[in-house]
């Protein structure tokens, strides 16, 4: 009893003297849902980048004589319609699917949240015409632009394997304006409440009262958007390369992977070609999942634990 | 004070009015840029029609026909021309008006997705609002779970599943389609016809939305309840009940509010995939193989619709704010 | 008579694809069940299957183990058939349909001059008979007297007049132009647009059954190919020249003298058809007939449980054991009239030398590719000539797989290895770029495949996906690309002047890979003038052979198209040639 109270007092000492990122930094390694999710998602990451290097085939490798095998010892994960080793592939396409993902997702939570926030903070002309321009985008037509700029690329010969990051920012692009229209609606409330006046009271600077003060209470969205996003860029990847705009094959990813179930004797018949894409997929999110509503809490100066 | 309410009321019926008015240039703005993009996109309607029969030429004719070989702006004012006087234009695909196409399944699209938007309500703000209550209780978890598998589920995969358990191995479902064919029911016997085909792709879309409707009420539920407000409402003695559903709720709608808006166009667009795994006679098929063929005049009807109901979503979203956080000023 | 519709295969294929991502299936559970039709004996006292006895030498029948396993919601509709279909446009009528499956409908609702055997040789329809005048340019019908349109008026040859000359109007803007564009007087009519020419001359009504096309040059391929399109009712479609949306306003509405009279379309959902119980060649004995919209996703599963009694469906092993073991749908399976073929552009260095393109035929495991992909429903296609066309021969080189063989062309063709395992020729690094569809398993199975073997041979694949209209737009509107894939679906004539005559190689003709050969270009000419079919036959098979040699293409797949047929329908005759519309008024419904 009397040790504990000791040591909450130099918890709280130490508090004091800590830097706000340190101390949700503490108070996230104290959360174990979060560290769950931190740990999944550096466990798919390992495995994306070394599980290529040290599986004893390689992702193009293929075998007629042995086609749509169940799995067996020498292929974990069974093969594929041409012989090729389900599990090297999918480690393969988790560097695409997870780059895809947390890329297109931080470009939409970046530009989402900051031009949100701006347009909600300030009101009047900034606001009307930051939303007019997230009208535009959100009414705008992407199909058959996707199609002119998959068409464009490949008149100027853009290498297949480039092509990756034109998918990763367009669908950072096509994704930011839902949460800008989110934010700035909390903000326009938030900044109504009695902690903003005062802010307004004692002079804060705008940048700070945006950044500091309203953000960080709209972080619970932010947090649901970026999980939605995640699972959506991934198999978003795959719808594009149906426009020509995503992966090329032979190069694999978990998008293009779980598509193969499309039919309803694979989904029956050969569940070791879908299950596993769709489980990465599935673990992913979930870690993203955990990890945000860890980090939501961590950075909640009210939740103090 | 009814002094400031009929002034309220005067504010919002100017800033209704601006933001119609402003939909004016954006409309017409979109226009001119869809229908340029449209043209920058790779072939025509005669791109696809491998007919050896079909010589270089007449393709050229039949291009002449419909303007296809003018300037983009020519053939835009062309189109605007028509529009003026109230007609679309033919579909190049089908060979009938824009506006009949569209009339033909927009309605059977809306009828579906406005279906499983009330349902996806019903379910997930309560669950959502339970799951913030009881934060990290079995019920949040097992709801946690559903959800980021409905995220990370493709809808086709879905859909398919369901239709082996429910038509395949319990019969209990036809595969597809919207009616029982062959037949012509009619009144209550034609609703109940529908509602039975209806069951299939609803579950699959009412499933896909409900995960992150119910994420977002449960995050903006947790936020709301840690607010002082809320925290004064309990201490001062009022019921768990009335705390959470008067006033944490209203304040915690606001980024629902917000994907409300967004479901507007979303309501008319259809569901591609969803719709073309059922066979549901939808828009969305329908707007895809306008894209496939470059029917130009069809995609132009289809997409400044939903462009309109895009903005009009918004629009209300934005009044709903006010009405809903007595706070929020629109100017 | 099969028209010649100008959706062709890879088409059918990406917008079945496009729409649901992938349709076809790709899998397979153990590839050790290929070629498994004809095992399953035919079940104890399941009488006779009517579907075989029609049976030709290409059209396999797997016959129905277990006929009375019929669902309950097949024999709650005793007089309806349901047949599937994939997605009808709403454009029904005969000289505007351009899709398989709104032409369907017009061969239901409406009857041609000329029909075709499962030959593909023209057969009496209408007109009862036809003479060829001396010079071959003139045909005269005679027409069957007491043919009536279902709005009770006879069926004369002003009809027939009228809808030849309206395929020639001003402002006709369907596929058909071809077919009567040959006729005498067909610019003179065509391009007067204020009506100063009433009449198309090539077309003369003799009396009520009898009239005559006259052609301003011979035309081997006329009959099969021009004399086949429904006969329109000149009474209830009659419009006056140039004035053509009379005709799109009665898309909805088709009136004509076939088996069966339109009732309804239900846009997306279903077409509905109704007897002609005063049908000329003997009432149909199936009262209803729905045309419901199915796709390749579910297909199998409206068949199993009942939804559909016909459709095609995919010709692979897990589809057709499917439905075997819902025990109750005979299967029948038969060459398609397509092939599979890569395009190289031949306007390009590396793609003029003769010697690599043997190579690179020589060089990729076609063999292995169609044993992965279709096993067993498919064959390798070696020259530009479907398996089931008349013209086909057997007697060509066949392009084993032989490495070793493509190695040494590929040297000779100065095409030799560097230290990096590449091959290069003056400098120059042996890559190709291929330009593909998306969304295709076809495609997904081939290009590992195709990478993987030229690989071996020094070469450089470079893939790359493209929504199809950009594909076709490059291919042919531009003529952009090295490498391309894609399948044609042929019309019954074999003449192949419409894809490899030096005249359509021009920007949007369909010579895209520019094949200027001159030996080609006599044989295409000589089969278009000869009349006498032996003769042709031989003129064609001499263009095969150098087809084979010179390798306009690299030629790749043979797939089969395949049906599930319910045991309750008796009768039902599918062909190559021949569609289920054809002799669907002799079919009948039972209880098995």
């Amino acid at each position: 009893m009397e040790a504990k109270s000791i040591e909450d007092v130099r918890e709280l000492a130490t508090e004091d003297i800590m830097s706000p990122w340190k101390l949700a930094w503490r108070r996230l390694k104290k959360n174990k849902l979060a560290m769950l999710g931190l740990y999944i998602l550096a466990i798919m990451v390992l495995l994306s980048v070394v599980g290529p290097l040290v599986s004893p085939y390689t992702m193009e490798q293929m075998d007629l004589s042995n086609i749509q095998s169940p799995p067996s010892l020498a292929h974990p994960m069974g093969t594929d319609e041409v012989g090729r080793d389900v599990m090297t592939r999918l480690f393969y396409a988790g560097r695409i699917s997870l780059s895809v993902g947390l890329f297109a997702v931080v470009i939409s939570v970046v530009i989402g949240s900051v031009l949100g926030g701006i347009a909600g903070y300030y009101g009047g002309f900034i606001d009307s015409l930051i939303m007019r321009i997230v009208d535009i985008f959100m009414s705008f037509p992407f199909l058959p632009l996707l199609i002119t700029i998959a068409a464009v690329m490949s008149d100027w010969k853009v290498p297949p394997q480039y092509r990756m990051f034109v998918v990763m920012i367009l669908i950072g692009i096509l994704s930011w304006p839902g949460l800008a229209r989110i934010v700035r609606g909390q903000i326009l409330s938030l900044r109504e409440q009695e902690f903003m006046q005062a802010a307004e009271a004692l002079g804060i600077r705008d940048r700070r009262k945006i950044f500091r003060h309203l953000l960080p209470n709209t972080y619970a969205s932010i947090i649901v958007s970026a999980t939605l996003d995640l699972g959506s860029a991934i198999l978003t990847e795959s719808s594009l390369s149906f426009l020509g705009l995503g992966v090329t094959p032979p190069t694999p990813s978990w998008g293009q992977m779980v598509q193969v179930a499309r039919d309803l004797y694979t989904l029956q018949m050969q569940p070791w070609l879908w299950i596993p894409p769709g489980i990465c997929i599935f673990l992913t999110v979930m870690a993203i999942n955990l990890f945000g509503d860890g980090l939501r809490d961590a950075l909640d100066p009210r939740l103090k634990r | 004070m009814p002094g400031t309410i009929t002034k309220r009321g005067e504010m919002m019926r100017q800033y209704i009015t601006r933001r119609l008015i402003q939909m004016i240039p954006i409309l017409i703005g979109i226009s001119i840029l869809l229908f340029f993009i449209l043209q920058l996109a790779p072939g025509d309607i005669f791109s696809t029609m491998m007919n050896p029969h079909m010589t270089a030429e007449m393709k050229e004719e039949l291009r002449h026909q419909l303007h296809l070989d003018q300037p983009a702006y020519i053939q835009y004012f062309y189109w605007v021309q028509g529009v003026l006087k109230g007609d679309f234009g033919d579909s190049f695909y089908f060979k009938q008006p824009v506006t009949r196409v569209i009339n033909t399944y927009i309605w059977n699209s809306f009828l579906l997705s406005l279906v499983s938007f009330i349902l996806s309500v019903i379910i997930s703000i309560p669950i959502g609002v339970i799951s913030a209550t009881r934060q990290y209780s079995r019920f949040d978890y097992f709801f946690t779970v559903v959800a980021l598998i409905g995220i990370s589920i493709p809808s086709f995969y879905f859909g398919l599943l369901l239709i082996k358990w429910f038509s395949v191995d319990l019969k209990l479902f036809p595969v597809s389609g919207m009616m029982t064919p062959g037949v012509n029911f009619v009144g209550m016997e034609k609703a109940a016809d529908i509602l039975y085909h209806m069951a299939l792709p609803c579950i699959v879309l009412t499933l896909s939305s409900v995960a992150g409707l119910m994420r977002y009420t449960r995050s903006s539920m947790l936020e709301v309840i840690r607010q002082d407000y809320i925290k004064t409402a309990r201490a001062k003695g009022l019921r768990e009940r009335v705390v959470i559903y008067k006033h944490a709720l209203r304040n915690a709608m606001i980024p629902v509010i917000t994907i409300f808006g967004m479901w507007l166009p979303g309501l008319f667009s259809g569901a591609i995939i969803t719709e073309s795994i059922f066979n549901w006679p939808g828009i969305g098929p329908i707007e895809l193989l306008a894209v496939n063929n470059r029917d130009y005049p069809l995609l132009m009807g289809i997409n400044l619709i939903l462009a309109l109901l895009t903005l009009l979503g918004n629009l209300i979203a934005d009044i709903t704010y006010a009405l809903v956080d007595p706070r929020i000023r629109l100017k | 008579m099969k028209k010649k519709v100008p959706v062709f295969l890879v088409l059918l294929l990406t917008a079945v694809l496009i729409l649901t991502s992938c349709s076809s299936s790709t899998s397979g559970s153990d590839q050790n069940q290929p070629q498994q039709q004809a095992q399953q004996p035919p079940a104890q006292g399941s009488g006779p299957v009517d579907v075989s006895k029609s049976e030709s030498s290409v059209v396999k029948l797997i016959e129905a183990s277990n006929p009375a396993n019929l669902p309950a919601a097949a024999k709650n509709r005793p007089d309806t058939l349901i047949v599937g279909t994939t997605a009808p446009s709403g454009k029904f009528n005969p000289i505007y349909a351009d899709s398989v499956y709104d032409s369907y409908v017009t061969e239901l609702v409406f009857d041609g001059l000329l029909m075709n055997d499962e030959k593909g040789n023209p057969t009496p329809n209408v007109a009862e008979s036809w003479d060829i005048s001396e010079d071959g340019k003139t045909y005269t019908f005679h027409l069957k007297k007491g043919i009536k349109f279902t709005s009770g008026q006879e069926l004369t040859a002003k009809d027939v007049e009228f809808t030849y000359t309206a395929i020639a109007d001003p402002n006709y803007d369907g596929p058909r132009m071809d077919s009567v564009m040959d006729l005498v007087g067909y610019d003179e009519y065509h391009n007067d647009k204020d009506g100063k020419v009433p009449k198309l001359e090539g077309i003369k009504v003799i009396d009520d059954y009898t009239i005559s096309f006259t052609l301003k040059d011979v035309k081997a391929s006329a009959l099969i190919s021009d004399f086949g399109y429904g006969i329109m009712s000149k009474d209830y479609y009659n419009f006056e020249k140039g004035n053509i949306q009379k005709l799109k306003d009665l898309f909805l509405k088709p009136m004509g003298s076939g088996a069966y009279v339109f009732k309804d379309y239900k846009a997306g959902q279903e077409i509905d058809f109704e007897a002609n119980p005063n049908y000329w060649k003997g009432a149909p004995k199936i009262k209803n007939i729905v045309m419901k919209v199915t796709n390749a996703d579910t297909v199998i599963q409206e068949l199993t449980t009942g939804g559909v009694d016909v459709d095609i469906v995919a010709a692979r092993p897990e589809n057709i054991k499917m439905l075997q073991d819902a025990g109750f749908i005979n299967i029948i399976h038969y060459p398609s009239n397509s092939y599979g073929y890569m395009g190289w552009n031949m306007r390009l260095d590396k793609f003029k030398d003769k010697r690599v393109r043997q190579a690179l035929m020589y060089g990729l495991n076609r063999q292995g590719f169609i044993d992965a992909y279709y096993k067993g429903y498919g064959q390798v296609c070696n020259a530009p000539v479907s398996l089931v066309s008349w013209a086909y021969t057997d007697d060509i080189n066949k392009y084993p797989y032989d490495p070793d063989k493509a190695n040494q062309l590929l040297d000779e063709a100065g095409w030799v290895k560097g230290s990096d395992g590449f091959r290069y020729k003056d400098g120059e690094k042996f890559v190709i770029h291929w330009m593909t569809y998306t969304g295709s398993k076809y495609v997904d199975t081939l290009i590992p495949i195709v990478k993987d073997n030229w690989g071996k041979l020094g070469i450089e694949v470079v893939p790359e996906l493209m929504e199809f209209s950009t594909l076709s737009t490059k291919v042919y509107d531009e003529q952009n690309f090295e490498l391309y894939n894609m399948a044609w679906s042929l019309s019954i004539d074999p003449d192949p002047s419409g894809i490899f005559a030096i005249s359509q190689d021009v920007k949007g003709g369909f010579n895209s890979v520019g094949w200027r050969n001159d030996e080609s270009e006599k044989l295409i000419e000589q089969g278009l003038r000869e009349t006498d079919q032996q003769k042709r036959k031989e003129i064609y098979q001499q263009w095969i052979k150098l087809a084979n040699d010179d390798l306009p293409y690299l030629f790749l797949s043979y797939s089969d198209d395949a049906y599930g047929i319910s045991s309750r329908v008796k009768g039902l005759k599918i062909t190559p040639y021949e569609d289920w519309t054809y002799y669907i008024y002799q079919a009948e419904l039972v209880n098995p």
